[in-house]
């Protein structure tokens, strides 16, 4: 192919222009790489600090220099926020996307998706708000049922939209091949439909799942953050890991600053399984 | 589906799953209905006042004497989502533009494993290297020498007297909104058929030339993935309270420490029941919040949709 004439200025242009997006590229990419790299280095060197068993499952005593002690007690709040969150949600994500997949192009189901993406975008710290004044005011008392419900609504549109998603790229011909046997059309959706899109659902479980674990805003005003103690019910008030990082991160004291970075860790490589699960099930990127 | 030409059975199998999709209604209606009844006290009180006035005056004895206003907070928010969108769109076209026309191969995988990795890492995560790493990075190499040097425009004019500042909190934003923003910038780009960029290419254009007709083609996804970056930075909490720096300033100073709504109720909120209005301003505050991300959010949607349905013409 011949060399095409162009003039020294558009030439001049191109250079400089593509100099400067992959500069902005090499920005944008510096701050994550820092983020990751820092994470894992400084929560490594906590962990290892404690040991990893100790650091799952102690309590933090961070005024102790030479060992500030584990996050186990905001380990199994969140466990239990996102035990508690996930059945309140999948029930009630599922059926809400069959109704959006089912009756697609009726205003209902419409509106519904609208709302779904709506949520999906909405400060989460209103949700904290919206909880507190509903469950933690009338029970008198903060608990992690009440931050179960603050991350079930957070979570609900993020599994509505995906599952519906999921739903809606079926093939035609199966449902078809399902009503000219003589199948109803429950059982249409409930054995068929429902069995054919399993791994776009569970991906859509594992990206809820996801950001029931790293959110934070939600739980503020619902939890109050009992870091040292486990809790013996569902009614005591109770922790979580990314509430840990948060109250901890204001502390000067070392100790503090150290743990937050072992939780931050705990906390991104329980995002990263679940989002590289969902990825593998799903077969695509997943749009989070 | 029309309801008149649905078979009974349909009918009642839509009866059936209608409750589900009422719940989410509920919940949105239910919240709006909180927040309006819980700000009613401090309305009642001030009028709109609350939202234009920039005044913290609690009391413990005196109900009378509390007054209160949100102008600042609401300002830091619409403020630092500004900087965010700015920030985000630099580095988010940038990465976007890099990653799916000029790098191949293992390189490309990679950056793309890594953009898709911080898109769903929590933002306490951001938060926390934000306070320990971004604020005093930025307030020694940058605020620092801007404020030496171009003290004299507004927006450097306060002496950086810690990292924690309005800045600090709009740049982590930018940071955090870019990776989301280039996920939709780069499938916006992706989509674009490759008669158009053969077409760009015959007759003669410069690579960045061709970026440049290509990007312009994709603005309008490239602007609806800004304004649900906004939507999304005004509304980002703990990382934001963590580097805002929690004063009530109102200014355009980039160096000087500010506050948003959000980083307002959530580190107000549980001092708030000791006096007879603040709970309520804070609510107040929640209910503009809510209304700001609401209309913002339908913009940010509605011109996905619009994109959506022109680009379907080209497919």
């Amino acid at each position: 192919m011949g060399e095409v004439h162009v003039a020294p200025t558009r030439r001049l242009k191109n250079i400089l222009g593509l100099a400067a997006i992959l500069a902005l590229a090499g920005i944008a990419l510096l701050p994550l790489i820092h983020i990751t790299v820092t994470v894992i280095a400084q929560g490594a060197s906590t962990i290892a600090k404690t040991g990893l068993l100790e650091f799952l499952t102690g309590t933090p005593h961070p005024m102790n220099p030479r060992n500030p002690g584990g996050i186990g007690p905001a380990i199994e709040g969140t466990l239990i926020i996102l035990a508690l969150s996930l059945c309140i949600t999948i029930p009630i994500a599922l059926n809400t996307s069959i109704f959006i997949a089912e009756f697609k192009g009726t205003p209902i189901s419409r509106t519904a998706l609208l709302l779904s993406l709506l949520l999906v975008e909405f400060p989460t710290i209103l949700v904290g708000l919206y909880i507190y004044s509903t469950v933690v005011e009338p029970m008198h008392r903060f608990s992690l049922l009440a931050g179960a419900l603050a991350v079930s609504i957070v979570m609900l549109p993020y599994m509505v939209v995906e599952m519906s998603e999921a739903l809606k790229s079926i093939p035609r011909e199966l449902r078809e091949a399902a009503y000219s046997l003589g199948a109803s059309r429950f059982k249409t959706v409930y054995r068929i439909l429902l069995g054919a899109a399993k791994r776009g659902i569970l991906a859509g479980v594992l990206l809820g799942a996801a950001k029931a674990v790293g959110e934070t805003a939600p739980l503020l005003f619902t939890l109050y953050g009992a870091f040292n103690t486990y809790p013996h019910s569902i009614l005591d008030p109770g922790a979580a890991v990314s509430l840990l990082i948060y109250e901890y991160a204001w502390q000067p004291t070392p100790g503090f600053r150290e743990l937050a970075w072992g939780a931050a860790l705990v906390l991104m490589a329980m995002v990263a399984l679940l989002i590289a699960a969902a990825r593998i099930l799903a077969g695509r990127r997943v749009i989070y | 589906m029309e309801w008149r030409r649905m078979s009974r059975s349909d009918k009642r199998f839509l009866l059936s799953l209608l409750p589900f999709p009422l719940i989410l209604l509920a919940i949105l209606l239910s919240m709006l209905a909180v927040f309006v009844l819980k700000s009613l006290p401090i309305l009642e009180k001030e009028g709109l006042k609350v939202f234009i006035t920039n005044v913290w005056r609690a009391s413990e004895t005196n109900p009378a004497k509390e007054e209160y206003g949100l102008l600042a907070a609401i300002w830091g928010s619409v403020y630092t989502g500004a900087i965010a969108v700015l920030v985000g769109a630099l580095l988010s076209t940038g990465f976007a533009i890099t990653v799916e026309e000029l790098v191949r191969g293992k390189a490309r995988e990679l950056l793309s494993a890594l953009m898709d990795m911080m898109a769903a890492t929590p933002t306490i995560i951001y938060g926390l290297w934000g306070v320990v790493y971004l604020a005093p990075f930025l307030r020694r190499y940058i605020y620092l020498p801007l404020h030496r040097y171009l003290g004299w425009l507004p927006f450097f004019q306060e002496y950086p007297t810690t990292g924690y500042t309005i800045g600090t909190a709009g740049i982590l934003l930018g940071i955090m909104i870019t990776p989301y923003a280039a996920m939709i910038i780069r499938e916006a780009y992706a989509s674009i058929p490759l008669s158009l960029r053969e077409a760009a290419y015959s007759i003669g254009t410069t690579r960045f030339e061709a970026i440049r007709l290509q990007m312009g083609l994709i603005k309008p996804a490239v602007i609806s993935a800004l304004v649900l970056g906004y939507g999304r930075a005004i509304g980002e909490t703990v990382a934001v309270a963590l580097v805002v720096g929690n004063c009530r300033s109102l200014t355009l100073s980039i160096t000087a420490p500010g506050i948003t709504v959000a980083s307002l109720i959530a580190s107000m909120f549980k001092a708030a029941p000791y006096y007879h209005y603040m709970e309520s301003a804070l609510y107040a505050g929640g209910l503009a919040l809510f209304l700001i991300g609401l209309a913002v959010n339908l913009a940010g949607l509605a011109l996905v949709r619009r994109w959506e349905e022109k680009w379907a013409k080209y497919m």
